[in-house]
Order: C-alpha cells, then sequence, then structure tokens
C-alpha cells in the first residue's frame, strides 16, 4: 500500500534530460518527413525510397494503409503505391506514427497500457486535424502534434518503468489526473520529459510548445497549436476513445477554448468525424 | 418519447403502418395526412401517383437503444466525475459531448 509520504522516489531533470539523450534518434527520414510538413515541393519519391530500406517502418506503414479507413480498393504492398492511392500528406502521418510507436519499445511498467496510449494518441492526433481545418492552421501539423502531445509519458514509462509503476498506483488509489499524480510521486510530470524530448529531437518551436502546454495553455507562450491540442485532448477524454476504466476528463481551459472560437456546429461535427474516424482506423492499432 | 422515423421506398410500404409527416403531391398538396394508416388501397393509390417514398413513423425507442443511452448517460457522468459546473470551457463541452451521446434532449 502505497501512502503520499512514503514517495520518495523523485526523478530529477537532469536525469530526464540524461535518459533522453540515451533514446535512439528518430530514423533520420523520419526528421525529414517532420521538416517538410510546411513544404509544398518535398519530393516524396525520394523519401518513399529512403522509408522502404527501413523494413519495420515499411510494414508498420503498410498495416496502418490498409485499414478501411482508407479504403483502398486494393491491398497495398510499397510505400510508393500508397502514395499514389492515398496522397502524400496521408502516408507522411502514416509514416510518422508508424516511426514513433517503433522508438519506443513496449516493456512491463504495471498499470500502464501502451495499446491505451496510442489509441489516445491517435485520436488526438485526428481530432487536432478536424478542428485545425476550422482555424486555419496547417491539418498536417495539427495533426502530428496530437500525435506527439503525450509523448513524455513513453519516456518516463520506458526509461523509469518502476517510478511510473507508483504514479499509476497513486493515482489509481486517488483517482486523480495522472498529471497530479506524476508530480506528487515524480516531482516531474510529461510535460516537462515531453519538453526535454522535442529539443532533444529538434522539433520546432511551435510543437515543443503544444507537447510542453497541452494541459496549461494559458501559461505557455499562447498559440492556436497549444489550444487546438489542448481541446482535442479534452475531446477525445470524452468521447471515450481510449477504453481506460477510469478514464477522466481534464478540464479545457476558458482562454484556450475561446482562442479556438469555433461554435456548436463544428464541434458536433468534429466529435461525430473524430469517433467515426477512429473506430476506422481502431482496427491495426 | 422519441421515435425512429425513416423514409421507405413504397415497395416497402405495408398495410398497418403510420406516417410520420404529410405526405405531399409535387404542388405542395396534402395526399395523405402525418398519423394515416396505410391500407392496400392507399399504397395503390400511392403507387398511380408515382410516389416513389413515404415518411413512416418509427416504433418508440426499442429497448436497446434505452439501454445504450442509459449506458452513455452513466459512462459520461462517470468520466466528467471531476468536473465542477462552474468550469465554464469545460461545462460547454460536455453538454455538447452529452448532445452528441445522448441526442437532443
Amino acid at each position: 500500500m502505497i501512502t503520499a509520504t512514503e514517495i520518495v522516489q523523485r526523478i530529477q531533470f537532469d536525469e530526464i534530460v540524461k535518459q533522453v539523450q540515451d533514446l535512439p534518434s528518430l530514423p533520420s527520414v523520419v526528421m525529414e518527413l517532420l521538416d517538410s510538413i510546411d513544404q509544398e515541393d518535398v519530393d516524396i519519391h525520394v523519401l518513399a525510397r529512403k522509408v522502404s530500406h527501413d523494413q519495420a517502418l515499411t510494414a508498420k506503414t503498410l498495416r496502418f494503409a490498409n485499414s478501411s479507413f482508407y479504403g483502398t480498393p486494393s491491398k497495398v504492398t510499397t510505400i510508393q503505391q500508397a502514395i499514389t492511392l492515398l496522397g502524400v500528406t496521408n502516408v507522411r502521418n502514416l509514416i510518422l506514427a508508424a516511426a514513433l510507436s517503433g522508438s519506443f519499445p513496449e516493456n512491463q511498467c504495471p498499470g500502464f497500457s501502451f495499446k491505451a496510449f496510442w489509441r489516445h494518441a491517435i485520436a488526438t492526433a485526428l481530432c487536432t486535424k478536424l478542428l485545425a481545418r476550422h482555424v486555419h492552421v496547417n491539418p498536417d501539423y495539427a495533426f502530428t502534434a496530437g500525435l506527439l502531445h503525450d509523448i513524455g509519458r513513453l519516456v518516463l514509462v520506458t526509461r523509469f518503468p518502476t517510478h511510473y509503476a507508483q504514479t499509476l498506483a497513486y493515482r489509481k488509489q486517488h483517482d486523480c489526473y495522472l498529471l497530479d499524480a506524476e508530480r506528487a510521486t515524480l516531482g516531474i510530470d510529461h510535460l516537462i520529459a515531453g519538453h526535454a524530448l522535442a529539443v532533444h529531437w529538434h522539433f520546432s518551436e511551435a510543437m515543443q510548445y503544444a507537447i510542453a502546454g497541452h494541459h496549461e495553455p494559458e501559461k505557455i507562450e499562447s498559440s492556436l497549436l497549444v489550444s487546438l491540442v489542448h481541446v482535442a485532448n479534452s475531446i477525445v477524454h470524452a468521447l471515450d476513445l481510449a477504453e481506460e476504466d477510469d478514464d477522466l476528463v481534464p478540464p479545457v481551459s476558458l482562454p484556450a477554448w475561446n482562442n479556438l472560437g469555433l461554435d456548436e456546429d463544428i464541434y458536433q461535427h468534429v466529435l461525430r468525424e473524430t469517433a467515426l474516424q477512429f473506430e476506422q482506423l481502431d482496427q491495426v492499432l | 418519447m422519441a421515435r425512429r422515423n425513416h423514409e421507405i421506398t413504397l415497395d416497402e410500404a405495408g398495410p398497418g403502418m403510420v406516417l410520420s409527416d404529410d405526405l405531399l403531391d409535387e404542388h405542395g398538396q396534402i395526399l395523405l395526412p402525418a398519423g394515416a394508416v396505410l391500407t392496400e388501397t392507399s399504397i395503390a393509390g400511392l403507387r398511380r401517383r408515382e410516389v416513389d417514398t413515404v415518411p413512416i413513423q418509427g416504433d418508440e425507442i426499442v429497448e436497446d437503444d434505452a439501454a445504450s443511452v442509459e449506458r452513455h448517460r452513466i459512462r459520461l457522468a462517470q468520466l466528467f466525475r471531476n468536473h465542477r459546473e462552474d468550469d465554464l470551457a469545460t461545462e460547454i463541452l460536455r453538454q455538447f459531448v452529452v448532445k452528441f451521446r445522448l441526442g437532443a434532449s
């Protein structure tokens, strides 16, 4: 039985940075993909060839591409074919999702479900992208930010599994938000860990803010991207897409909500589409 | 009590079905009023007038749907168990999701 006073296993920021630096870097082709999101004239065929050299990445990407979400008429067997059928931006998002899930091999951390983690990440990516259209933010950029927003949690779970098991036990016992459990047990949280990783992986500043600020957007330099991820995160919890029994909807920040300024019709559409699109992708997760 | 009304083709229509809305011809004249019970004769009449589809009153929400609404209601209350009503933005989102899951109240 764990009580708050017994928990002294704090993680120092330096340890996080050290562990993050030990993480394998993302495949260089994925870094190129991330860098190319804002570019129109990227030579996707060169990228496709590079991706094809990574067996694991290719297999995972094609598995996503063959889900009913994309409803391709025939089975997609090469990255090149996927691009022809699904378009550059879809394939770019698929490769990214596949690369990220491959960067954090699953380990044993009692109480943590990698499956639920990725369900939440993908659903948030879809929802952020749907919201982004209405506030004129690049939808692929939004998708990526949604996909990455909780990446710090993977750093904590995979690099500090014993610590994090305590965090999860504390959360269960107190029925509180995971964020608060992290702060109470570790003295650090997934926002800090995610930010350290985003810096290490040379993500753009906007992406770093979106990862570091998605729970308390009012504390960070306010940007549309942070607000989008913040609101999408709560929507996905409210839609119950991760299917975690003791899930809790995080509070929505009023400044972030107002920053988007969207009306009910748009939200109803986003709720419907997020649930629908997620259902179609879910089967391959 | 909510009903699941739906549009069906005349071929699917049968005696005893109840119209959910007025059935109008191309000039806006009422052929059959809402609530009318279809008969073999009225269906034949509609066929002569080349009516393709008819709006049919559904059964009152069947037990399965009622059970699913109840399940969503309980689950939403659980997901929002930490929520305070004076938390404005969260309350708006909660209402949107309730409406999405349970339908307009």
